[in-house]
């Protein structure tokens, strides 16, 4: 009888621990949820410590009570865009974007990304992004992203190569008559060449027809961005300027192939005495192992790109804004993350390791800072009164592959550059007016 | 009424019911996106607003056709045509060779020459193209190097010369697909029986005559059939070109497949993108056709 009773009292025990550990887990269940969150970014941006890393462990942080999945997709330039669209067009679009500053009229006209305007309001950072930046942000009065960096074009130049010719190693060319003939006494072909622009299909190849273009006046589409305006005599001179140095033999016909990045690595790698590029100490970090400060200003050199005779100091600007997806399903988290990621703690750990230009005045104020990370930050920082960005307009894809396929066309000696232009202009004027 | 099935019938009925799931994937996964393609190709479509199409009739062939740069019939296609014939005529050339020597019975350990032939067949076309970048790269290429070791004073720039970029690139894709015509090949020596060539050796023929009068005639249907194949996997190809050149240098290399995918995905324009894909599955149709007739001459031919 007895145990009858015991065995009784144990059932009761155990059903009643069943009913209320069951009702406790899914009380827990309800307290904590799944969320997945797609990044579609650069892929370098993933392989350190700022941005992504730490925004992801910021934002589980602040919400404990979520078990959160961040899938990482990393490309090259070209392959973000085209990835992004086909996920778009197939209904999977990731939740945070990365965004192009020239592609952004593409994907707002397209409806791609989602209205940000009242969250930026919102955000305490917002007002602490440089006008010229904020406003860049806009299409149709609209904000459809924030910045995570820009960046301008600056010369590198490879010091050991100039002390190798008896050049002086800390004075870089002014102009393109001293880069001229600078590049010349560089030349050793084919083992190093003085100068190095790329020729390749990739929108980075016509930056530096423009940076020319800019110099002495000229501009790339009419104020409405309506027409094609670089078929001009001082497009023509900003062309024949890089093709010169072709013709010279100062840089190689190779620059047609390959990639952009390339030429930007051959400096580093004593092929090129000079370039123009962005992110330099990111890059020469990647490529030279242990690379120190100290080393660094002894090799390397980073100063305003040549402008024209009698030119204007010019340089290109660019750079990414982090944007949410119109079909992001997590909308909310998303913009937080991004808040996380370009705000400016992390821009400053992002750029100064990558040798990009911060987006907020607060940064630009931390030269010192910056300083000793990049000791030419200064040099970058001063370019941005003379920068310029490209129209941001849907058909930029297409208007730069036909400025590719112009400067292409003179490095290989098919077109001159006034015939080139020409050609080019007829095929952006067509593009732009269907 | 209660239907009444003759046995036959019911036998039909379950032979196309047996085949009813192949046919339906082969719709889904083949034949929709064939006949999708065809009829996007009608419409302005674009990737970045896939939902917005309108109707616009031939206007993307036409577009395509007279387009100065690059032009297609000069450019395009002529780019196509020579990369198809160049590299078929090497894959299955050098492929039967290979297999001839490799059924030479004097060689020894031809199972390992074989396994070694076929290696670059399974390799990924990404990583060839890379491989092949690298021996033709101006500066630190190895073709250059021993070029320069055998004393050359001036060096090609290879795949940055309008001259001599589609020679590299089908030298690259005949390194690449002759593994398929020599697996083919050898087959087709494998089927020719013994005693037809040892009856030849008796009555006195010499290696280039037995090669000439029975060994190439009656490998004539494995060559057709490589012929045929390779046409076609060589006319659909893009990885190799688009990683080594990218249609480049001056659209040189702008074969159609790779036009096909700078024209939707690069610029996003999906309806010419698909007219173009609409040509190219119209060439796949002649070399289908072309195909099917030989064949069915070959097989006339064998019942006269």
């Amino acid at each position: 009888m007895k145990i009858r009773k015991l065995l009784t009292v144990i059932a009761v025990i155990l059903i009643i621990g069943s009913v209320v550990s069951a009702a406790g887990a899914k009380e827990k269940q309800a307290e904590s949820k799944d969320v997945t969150l797609t990044i579609y970014a650069r892929a370098y941006t993933f392989a350190q410590d700022a941005p992504w890393v730490q925004a992801k462990a910021e934002l589980e942080r602040r919400h404990p009570d979520i078990n959160f999945t961040f899938i990482e997709e990393g490309f090259g330039w070209a392959d973000m865009r085209t990835k992004f669209l086909t996920a778009s067009a197939g209904g999977s679009p990731p939740d945070v974007m990365m965004t192009d500053i020239i592609w952004l009229g593409e994907f707002v006209d397209n409806g791609l990304l989602t209205d940000l305007s009242d969250r930026v309001a919102k955000w305490d950072e917002w007002d602490d992004v440089v006008p010229a930046y904020r406003d860049a942000t806009y299409w149709n009065g609209k904000v459809y992203g924030t910045w995570i960096n820009t960046d301008v074009r600056v010369l590198v130049w490879n010091k050991d190569m100039f002390r190798a010719v008896g050049l002086d190693p800390d004075r870089p060319p002014k102009d393109w008559d001293e880069l001229k003939s600078m590049a010349a006494r560089l030349t050793k072909a084919p083992q190093q060449y003085g100068f190095g622009f790329p020729a390749t299909l990739e929108d980075e190849s016509v930056m530096k027809f423009f940076i020319n273009l800019y110099s002495i006046g000229g501009q790339i589409l009419t104020d409405d961005n309506k027409k094609a305006a670089f078929n001009s005599p001082e497009g023509v001179k900003a062309l024949e300027a890089l093709i010169d140095m072709v013709k010279a033999g100062s840089t190689p016909t190779s620059i047609v192939s390959g990639k952009a990045s390339d030429i930007d690595n051959g400096v580093f790698q004593g092929k090129f005495g000079m370039a123009t590029m962005t992110k330099a100490y990111g890059l020469a970090k990647d490529l030279i192992p242990g690379l120190t400060v100290e080393d660094y200003k002894n090799r390397f050199g980073v100063a305003p790109i040549p402008r024209a005779p009698d030119g204007v100091p010019s340089t290109m600007a660019g750079g990414y804004l982090l944007s949410v997806p119109s079909g992001s399903k997590q909308k909310d988290l998303a913009w937080e993350l991004i808040t996380i990621a370009a705000g400016s703690e992390l821009q400053f750990e992002y750029t100064a390791a990558r040798g990009y230009v911060p987006t907020f005045t607060s940064l630009m104020a931390r030269g010192d800072d910056y300083a000793e990370v990049d000791p030419f930050f200064s040099v970058i920082l001063d370019q941005l009164p003379s920068a310029t960005f490209r129209p941001a307009i849907p058909e930029w894809t297409e208007i730069s592959a036909e400025m590719q396929n112009a400067v292409q066309a003179c490095v290989l000696g098919k077109y001159t550059p006034a015939q080139a232009l020409q050609i080019a202009e007829a095929a952006v004027n067509k593009i732009l007016a269907d | 009424m209660k239907l009444k099935l003759r046995k036959e019938q019911k036998e039909t009925i379950r032979g196309y019911l047996f085949v009813l799931p192949v046919v339906a994937l082969l719709f889904f996964f083949s034949f929709y996106p064939l006949l999708r393609t065809v009829y996007l190709s009608f419409f302005k479509v674009n990737l970045a607003s896939i939902n917005r199409m309108s109707f616009i009739g031939w206007k993307n062939y036409h577009s395509l056709f007279t387009r100065p740069s690059p032009a297609f019939f000069s450019q395009i296609l002529s780019a196509t045509f020579f990369y198809v014939f160049g590299s078929v005529a090497g894959q299955i050339g050098f492929g039967f060779i290979v297999a001839y020597l490799l059924q030479q019975k004097f060689i020894k350990g031809r199972e390992i020459f074989r396994a070694l032939v076929i290696l670059p067949w399974v390799v990924s076309g990404i990583i060839i193209a890379i491989s092949w970048r690298f021996m033709y790269e101006p500066r630190l290429g190895v073709l250059n190097h021993v070029l320069t070791l055998l004393g050359a004073q001036s060096l090609p720039t290879w795949l940055n010369d309008e001259r001599l970029v589609m020679g590299c690139l089908i030298v690259a894709n005949i390194w690449h697909g002759m593994a398929f015509s020599f697996i083919i090949q050898t087959s087709g020596l494998h089927s020719i029986p013994e005693d037809v060539n040892e009856a030849a050796m008796v009555d006195g023929a010499s290696g280039f005559q037995r090669l000439r009068f029975i060994t190439l005639p009656l490998m004539r249907p494995f060559l057709v059939l490589n012929l045929i194949l390779t046409s076609m996997a060589t006319v659909n190809s893009f990885d190799l070109i688009y990683a080594m050149t990218n249609g480049g240098p001056l659209f040189r290399t702008e074969v159609i497949s790779v036009h096909m995918y700078h024209r939707a995905f690069d610029f996003g324009h999906l309806g010419e993108g698909s007219a173009v894909a609409t040509i190219i599955l119209l060439l796949n149709l002649v070399l289908t056709i072309f195909y099917m007739r030989i064949n069915r001459s070959q097989d006339q031919g064998g019942e006269s």
